[in-house]
């Protein structure tokens, strides 16, 4: 099932979280996904549930190739330790926004008398807070 | 941390990309080693020694 080889991409470092082409084998399996996609949506004819269904299976080829590409591309020490700095200053960055985004809807429905507080905004903060208990446990243990 | 990596690296005749394969890290990282913009992990500074056909560390790595 898996197509692409780690050895076309990087890891992306500027703007956003995954894959960037590194070489033309990379743009051209890239190039090939989106004809596929492009072939499978014509085949599916004129039903939008067969073109959802297409594009939902397509989406997850994508995805799985992608992680297991991620999964594989090798990091040098110096490189782990960057992206563990970046990713928790980009996690503290998300966080602030969060708990400002709470504190914003907490401030606005109570002034309407109706207490809300949208769910997912909450339950970001809780899995954040639950997978960085997990991961220093584990840590701890380990090292 | 200074290092003499490159003045080891020029005697041996090997380039950074050469010695990174050989260690098992990037080309850049050679690189921020040399500048010493990068303390190593113990592992890394022994690999280096070794590559670079040094005995010691302390040969090759010079603590500030």
């Amino acid at each position: 099932m898996i197509i692409a080889k780690p050895e076309w991409f990087k890891r992306r470092k500027y703007g956003g979280w995954g894959l960037g082409i590194k070489t033309w084998q990379g743009a051209v399996y890239f190039a090939v996904m989106i004809i596929a996609l492009v072939v499978l949506i014509t085949i599916a004819g004129e039903s939008t549930h067969m073109k959802l269904i297409v594009t939902g299976i397509w989406l997850a080829f994508l995805l799985v190739d992608v992680f297991d590409i991620m999964w594989k591309l090798k990091k040098d020490e110096r490189e782990v330790i960057h992206e563990a700095i970046a990713e928790r200053n980009a996690a503290w960055g998300m966080m602030i926004v969060l708990c400002f985004g709470v504190f914003v809807e907490l401030l606005y429905s109570t002034l309407n008398n109706k207490i809300y507080v949208n769910p997912f905004v909450v339950g970001a903060l809780v899995v954040g807070v639950v997978i960085k208990s997990i991961t220093n446990y584990k840590l701890e243990r380990e090292n | 941390m200074k290092t003499k990596i490159r003045e080891f690296r020029k005697e041996q005749k090997i380039t950074q990309e050469e010695l990174a394969a050989i260690v098992d890290v990037t080309r850049q990282t050679i690189n921020s080693l040399e500048q010493g913009k990068y303390n190593p992990s113990l592992e890394l500074a022994y690999k280096i020694t070794k590559a670079l056909n040094k005995d010691k560390i302390e040969d090759v790595f010079i603590m500030d």
